[in-house]
């Protein structure tokens, strides 16, 4: 009787499982190094893995000493990580959309200063750092310059009061206070840095971020999952819905591989 | 050109509507002409034949029938002959028609012939021999009419009503403050004035505003509680707080998660149609400081509220208020001038704050800075305008220290010292200013080195900031949901969803709670050392030295006692002879206020010691003890005469 090589299933399964653990990496882990190993070389292997990952509704985006196996989910999946679960502690007297939008612009704020350069977000070397403050700091700085544009290009910048939905982004993030004392003279997690904090501790929950220093300082530093992540698919699954509206040009002969990217 | 339209249709009406009646109808044919000549023109400008309708209106406008003259003008204008048209506007307004000083500032604009000179005659086509005749007439009603009316389109009188809505609705939250005080749970407020105290409020943030920080809530509360005290002396200083406090988080807490004031104004937009807008301001932010606390920081809104001046350019608006200033010292006027000299020092952390915005941001992001035109004509800006004020300034400072100490009057004294502080005050916030756009190049250097000299891509990828970030914060909130969830989604990883394993619940679920041991342990009791005694004379030696010169009534010699004391040891021979060296002066106040009965006195001999004992030498002294008197003051006196 042919018995298939159940030794094998078990070991690309474990690597798939290690991926699944965020903080886990390579280094510290003699096992996930062999199987980081054995994937880059056993091409037999590295199917068995893919197709187990594909099976559990996961992609692999990359497996390099670094960073181990880079998980992504794929839509649909139970891995799936939904903004509505990320915004549901939001306050429901708020419009959720605006909620949803500023915390989803605290993400990317995160991400556009990680990686402020392209060269930076290409580099696998590359080690950014992020704190709350500059993090916050950029976006106002943003929405200051596009406040001032709206200024200069009409006679009245002021949202009409008529139509709500229409109001652009920045004015929403602009509106919202940096900080807030509650009552009890904690942060408020409803103003921008709460907001930016709140994202940066979450990242760094799920390892794709590591605290620097003092707890306090809220200083993080990224590490190369979320580099792949951001490189390989979230940039890119946002920039080509930005095409889709229209609402930036596409790029032309700047080298921008958009199409590459892992279809997800 | 839609708006042209509108607008000279619009005077059309109102004139029909006014001036029914307007040319007498006297029988010359001349005039019947016109009026005929205007029905076919007004007839041709409905069929859209504009070069026929100029034609027929120009025959009515010369003689001046009905409004022949501002549709004349009105048409003139819209089709781009600015001369002739400002030629017939003039006529108009000469005519009476008060509408047409609204064309006359547009062909002006249109011609960029500048206001003041009103050398309008000069650049008149020939062909209007009667518009020369008027032209001193319209040059008046011009000037009455200009200054108000802007020289941009009309839209410009409306900005005009705009910002002064926006400013109307900055004073709001303190009208407000009044009217909800009664919601001050059990606290008769009737005799606060809230909105003085706001003002206040308002007036302390914004003074203790520096370059960097705000001010905390405490220090605030801490300055107000003063002022608020003086509106009810006679209640708690606790209540003085708690009404100082309440006022504090109004105008910070304006009740939305964004704690914004939001006011809802309309206005005439270009169209025509009026438009409902938002206006959000907030009157004092709280900012985050460099270690993680939170201050206060009064908004542009709010100090524009508190000067009064709420709709001007920051500039000229400083400029005006230090020669204002300057003018007011020259009189004597030094009550005057403090409020003016307050009033530019307001102005003065406007600027720096409006400055220290501009720097943050070429510090954080040089890529969002124009660093080849933009910011350095901006920083030469600054420095020439804080040069300005250093000369204004130190000229000011100048005077007023000159004046005040020439005056003899006081009140001047006072006054003039309290100028002098406010323009120290100013001229210190100057400094700092320059201070920071010195540093403002070096900042640039610095970033460009880390930001930009970098080797090409070695990979393509996206520019996060120019191409997702800036794009998103500048689309509808509603459109950009859906890319900013993608990026949230697949930039955050993978979620590892919860499976409940049946054993460990179960173990979880039955486990017992700890206990807790409801003490803190053990007390810990600490070996202390013994301090080592190295002190030259022991509780002995005291002892029996107050023994030995114990005299009662008695008179013995140090000498004597001397020899007694060595028999005991070598030590105590030295305390007797501190002890009697100290009795020469005896300290009897001292005796008389620790309740002592009896003090040791002494008095040289003459002689010294024979022989010496244990090492002391020096002068023999008798001794005795003296009783003390607190009764009289000659007392001690007596006694002291006795022991003698």
């Amino acid at each position: 009787m042919n018995r298939p090589d159940v030794s094998d299933a078990e070991q690309a399964a474990r690597l798939v499982g290690m991926g699944l653990r965020g903080r886990q990496v390579p280094d510290r882990d003699v096992v996930y190094r062999d199987l980081v190993l054995r994937y880059q070389q056993d091409e037999v292997f590295a199917a068995s893995v893919d197709a187990i990952a594909e099976g559990l509704g996961l992609a692999v985006l990359d497996v390099t000493r670094r960073s181990g196996i880079v998980l992504a989910a794929q839509s649909g999946s139970a891995f799936e990580i939904k903004m509505d679960d990320y915004a549901r502690q939001a306050k429901l007297r708020e419009r959720r959309d605006t909620e949803k939008v500023l915390h989803g612009i605290a993400h990317l704020a995160v991400a556009a200063l990680s990686f402020p350069r392209p060269d930076d977000l290409a580099n696998d070397q590359y080690v950014g750092r992020v704190s709350v403050e500059s993090v916050d700091l950029v976006v106002r700085e943003t929405c200051r310059l596009l406040d001032e544009r709206a200024h200069r290009d009409s006679l009245n910048a002021d949202p009409s009061a008529e139509e709500p939905e229409l109001e652009r982004a920045w004015r929403a993030y602009q509106r919202r206070p940096e900080v807030a004392a509650t009552k009890d003279s904690r942060r408020n997690s409803d103003s921008t840095r709460g907001m930016v904090s709140r994202a940066l501790r979450w990242l760094a929950d799920r390892g794709l971020l590591q605290a620097v220093g003092e707890e306090d300082d809220e200083v993080f530093r990224t590490t190369s999952r979320y580099q792949i992540h951001v490189r390989l698919l979230a940039s890119q699954a946002a920039f080509r819905e930005l095409l889709e509206l229209g609402v930036v040009p596409p790029p032309t002969g700047s080298g921008l591989d958009i199409a590459t990217g892992p279809q997800i | 050109m839609i708006d042209d339209e509108l607008s000279v249709r619009r005077w059309m009406r109102l004139v029909e509507t006014r001036h029914p009646h307007r040319p007498p109808r006297v029988e010359i044919d001349l005039f019947d002409q016109a009026e005929q000549a205007l029905e076919s023109g007004r007839k041709a400008e409905r069929d859209g034949r504009i070069n026929e309708a100029l034609r027929q209106f120009r025959v009515a406008a010369r003689e001046g029938v009905g409004d022949s003259l501002l549709l004349l003008a009105g048409l003139l204008v819209r089709t781009g002959r600015y001369a002739e048209a400002l030629d017939w506007c003039l006529r108009a307004e000469a005519e009476g028609f008060c509408e047409a000083a609204d064309l006359v500032a547009r062909c002006r604009t249109a011609l960029s012939i500048p206001f003041p000179e009103r050398a309008g005659a000069s650049s008149l086509p020939d062909h209007t021999p009667a518009a020369l005749a008027t032209a001193p007439v319209a040059l008046e009603t011009e000037q009455r009419a200009a200054p108000g009316r802007g020289i941009g389109p009309t839209a410009s009188a409306d900005l005009g009503l705009t910002r002064r809505l926006k400013a109307l609705a900055c004073t709001l939250p303190l009208h407000e403050l009044d009217h909800h005080k009664a919601k001050l749970e059990r606290l008769d407020a009737s005799v606060y004035q809230m909105a003085e105290i706001a003002m206040h409020i308002i007036d302390q943030v914004t003074i203790a505003m520096d370059f960097d920080t705000g001010v905390v809530h405490e220090v605030v509360e801490d300055r107000v509680t003063p002022f608020v005290a003086s509106q009810a002396p006679d209640r708690a200083s606790s209540e003085h707080r708690r009404v100082a406090r309440w006022v504090l988080e109004k105008l910070i807490y304006a009740g939305t998660v964004d704690r914004v004031f939001r006011h809802v104004y309309g206005e005439i937009d270009a169209d025509g149609a009026y438009q409902r807008h938002t206006f959000d301001f907030k009157l004092i932010r709280e900012v985050p400081g460099t270690r993680g606390e939170i201050y206060l920081r009064a908004t542009d809104e709010a100090i524009n509220v508190l000067v009064g001046a709420l709709d001007t350019d920051v500039e000229s608006a400083q400029v005006a208020a230090e020669v204002k200033l300057d003018n007011l010292i020259n009189r004597g006027q030094l009550e005057d001038a403090r409020i003016a000299a307050e009033q530019a020092r307001y102005r003065t952390v406007q600027y720096g704050e409006m400055l220290r915005q501009k720097l943050d941001a070429t510090r954080r992001n040089m890529r969002v800075v124009d660093w080849e035109h933009d910011l350095p004509e901006m920083l030469d800006r600054a420095l020439a305008h804080i040069e300005g004020r250093f000369k204004v300034e130190h000229a000011i400072l100048r005077n007023i220290t000159e004046a005040r100490d020439g005056s003899d009057d006081p009140g001047h004294k006072r006054r003039a010292a309290e100028l002098v502080d406010i323009v120290t005050d100013c001229i210190r916030r100057h400094t700092q200013l320059q201070s920071r756009l010195q540093s403002a190049r070096g900042v640039f250097r610095a970033e460009q080195d880390r930001q930009q000299f970098s080797g090409p891509p070695q990979r393509a990828a996206l520019d996060l900031h120019g191409q997702l970030l800036k794009p998103l914060l500048e689309m509808a909130v509603s459109e950009a949901v859906g890319p900013l969830e993608t990026f949230f989604r697949f930039a955050s990883g993978v979620h590892r969803p919860d499976v409940a394993a049946l054993p460990a619940l179960v173990s979880m679920l039955l486990r017992p709670t700890a206990d807790r041991d409801p003490t803190a342990g053990p007390v810990v009791v600490p070996e202390v050392d013994s301090i080592p005694d190295d002190r030259r004379f022991t509780d002995e030696h005291r002892r029996r030295a107050a023994a030995l010169l114990d005299l009662g009534k008695e008179v013995r010699d140090l000498g004597s006692l001397l020899r007694e004391a060595a028999d005991f040891d070598d030590d105590l021979p030295v305390l007797v002879a501190l002890r009697a060296a100290h009795a020469c002066s005896p300290g009897i106040g001292a005796a008389a206020s620790r309740e002592q009965h009896r003090v040791l006195l002494a008095v040289p001999v003459g002689r010294p010691i024979d022989p010496e004992v244990a090492g002391v030498s020096g002068d023999d002294l008798l001794l005795t003890t003296a009783e003390v008197l607190t009764a009289a003051a000659d007392e001690p006196g007596a006694s002291l005469k006795e022991s003698a």
